[in-house]
């Protein structure tokens, strides 16, 4: 049965025009963080002078890659000018936006890793989810699937691999859309595959997948695919940022620690993670997307299989 | 003694403390058309999604003979169209039955158009389930319903929205499927007068209580034709009836008294009434239908929704 189950929700997610539109905005999104980094001279664009980024880096600030920006956009030798100022004194203005950026010389794993870290791709599976969970209540789907009333587990388990495919899909799909857009961009395209890299690819997943699931069991328990897209997409934009702040701030005042709400929240530990990170994040990450995962899968289920359908 | 299909035991289901349906205990025989007839919100359609297993029964049971203990087996065996259907409007009629084919592994594409043209809708070609009309949607939703050849056809209101040649063709469709396929059939309908020239039982449902079942032929001795007395004080009349020699008779309220026998004899009858000095309004023949029954028997009380 499950195989059957199967078949039939891939037909039925093949049949949705967003499976076939969320591809064409994730490919214009990697573009657009490829031109951020590879080919917008940052630095030089804020007007940044070679003093002032030394001034900074005595002031404590890590700005280890914008320093790196800013020789790389002087060391071009790009349209930028030095004003006639007073005495003693020089700025630079910029003649052009575009020069080398931060990750010109890089390789696709971290051109890969600068598009997960934007987090865009989150809004795409927020997306998904609302439409491909969001519609099995909209039409009253399991009406039809009389066969499943004893396997909701069954039907349950082929959406979410269905799911889980189309986002692996995504990711593929992010990875070598990265890779197109080093090839179109950066000095060369390159890549450094090793251990680390494919960890970083599957964890980054995983996690993206654990979001989604969240997203799952919210609508099965809110049977809104509206709700769903909303939730999704706030979550995955950022929006909760003042909130996870405050939260923190009153945490740490109340118990006197250093905790951080947002390393317990799936897609903030996808911003963070990169392919060279330490164990402790690596493994901090596996679990949260683990318990994620597990606890919406189970909600989901379980609200599935207690509700009457219809 | 024929053969039971299905049996509910005490099936009762309660929504918030609400019960929408209570101790309901209903026999479909194999091979019937089973009529449930109620009032909106009378409980039909739960009874319907329990029997489904779309909801699950707060308490009672209830069993398909052959199926003991399996109940999903039974399920896979059932084809429902509940409430309204079950439709991608964005779809085509194709793809929506496709995506049922392929859950219960029925590959081959002939069958969705043999299904599709048994309803009437062979040759709706891409048109998306959108833009179907009410009638258009009933008849996807039937066909939905008979992937996988079931042997029970659960069918709430599916003649709704379809114009008088659709009601026939649905009957003509049903007809011939209980009949040639054997598939047992339980049928709601609000159009009493349709359902009676199709069903074989019958059950009466209000506020979530079975008040009767029948079969159409029980239904049919309870719904003949009779004498209609209306005068001004029925009780007067009662003393007439029995000293000439009525006992198959019934009050029906202050005015009106139904009587069962000799309907030939409706002018003797006037004339002892006249001659015991009742005051007689009106006496005639009359045929009960169908619906005067029902709302007989469910006390012809307005409904109050909560």
């Amino acid at each position: 049965m499950l195989w059957n189950l199967i078949k039939a929700e891939t037909y039925r997610a093949t049949r949705l025009k967003s499976v076939y539109i969320l591809p064409v905005f994730l490919l214009c999104m990697t573009f657009i963080v490829g031109m951020v980094v590879m080919r917008m001279d940052v630095l030089s664009a804020l007007g940044y002078t070679e003093q002032d980024i030394e001034e900074l880096g005595e002031m404590g600030n890590s700005i280890e890659g914008f320093q790196r920006s800013f020789e790389v956009g002087f060391n071009t030798g790009m349209d930028m000018g030095r004003d006639a100022a007073e005495e003693g004194e020089s700025t630079v203005s910029m003649s052009s936006f575009w020069g080398i950026g931060i990750c010109y010389y890089d390789d696709v794993v971290e051109i890969f890793h600068q598009n997960m870290e934007s987090l865009d791709q989150l809004i795409y599976v927020a997306i998904f989810a609302g439409i491909f969970f969001g519609d099995i209540f909209a039409t009253g789907l399991d009406k039809n699937l009389i066969i499943t009333a004893k396997h909701r587990w069954t039907l349950f388990g082929a959406r979410i691999i269905v799911f889980g495919t189309y986002v692996m899909i995504l990711h593929i799909l992010r990875f070598l859309f990265s890779a197109l857009t080093l090839l179109l961009m950066g000095d060369r395209l390159w890549w450094n595959i090793d251990g680390a890299a494919v960890a970083y690819f599957f964890l980054t997943y995983f996690l993206t997948l654990a979001f989604g699931v969240l997203l799952c069991s919210f609508c099965y328990v809110c049977r809104s695919k509206a709700a769903t897209i909303t939730v999704g997409v706030i979550l995955a934009s950022g929006a909760l940022t003042i909130a996870l702040s405050l939260g923190n701030y009153i945490i740490n005042r109340a118990f006197h620690t250093s905790f951080r709400i947002e390393n317990y929240i799936p897609s903030q530990n996808l911003s963070i993670l990169s392919p060279v990170c330490e164990g402790e994040t690596v493994l901090r990450s596996i679990i949260v997307g683990a318990v994620y995962f597990a606890v919406s899968y189970i909600t989901a289920l379980a609200v599935s299989k207690k509700r009457d359908i219809g | 003694m024929e053969e039971m299909f299905l049996v509910t035991d005490k099936l009762t289901k309660v929504y918030k403390k609400v019960p929408a349906v209570s101790n309901v205990d209903i026999h479909i025989k194999r091979g019937s058309i089973y009529g449930l007839i109620g009032k909106n919100g009378a409980g039909k359609t739960t009874i319907m999604k329990i029997l489904a297993g779309l909801a699950e029964p707060t308490s009672g049971s209830f069993r398909y003979d052959g199926f003991e203990g399996k109940e999903e087996m039974a399920f896979s065996r059932i084809g429902a169209l509940i409430e309204a259907p079950a439709l991608h409007p964005n779809l085509s009629a194709y793809d929506n039955m496709r995506i049922k084919c392929l859950a219960y592994g029925i590959g081959d594409k002939n069958y969705i158009s043999e299904k599709l043209s048994l309803v009437g809708l062979g040759k709706v070609g891409k048109k998306k389930a959108g833009k179907f009309s009410l009638g258009m949607r009933q008849r996807l939703g039937i066909a939905l319903a008979l992937v996988g050849d079931p042997d029970f056809l659960l069918l709430d209101e599916p003649i709704n929205g379809l114009d008088p040649q659709g009601i026939a063709e649905m009957r003509e469709i049903l007809s011939r499927l209980n009949k040639e396929n054997g598939i047992t059939i339980l049928i709601s309908s609000h159009i009493l007068e349709e359902l009676a020239k199709i069903a074989t039982q019958y059950a009466i449902i209000d506020k979530g209580h079975i008040i009767e079942e029948s079969t159409s032929e029980e239904l049919r001795l309870r719904c003949k034709d009779k004498i209609v007395i209306k005068t001004a004080d029925s009780s007067s009349v009662l003393p007439i009836l029995d000293s000439n020699g009525f006992t198959d008779y019934q009050t029906i309220d202050s005015k009106t008294i139904y009587v069962f026998e000799r309907l030939d004899d409706v002018s003797l009858l006037n004339s002892a009434l006249v001659m015991a000095g009742v005051a007689v309004e009106s006496i005639s023949v009359e045929a009960t239908e169908l619906e005067e029954y029902f709302l007989k028997i469910t006390g012809n009380a307005r409904t109050d929704y909560t």
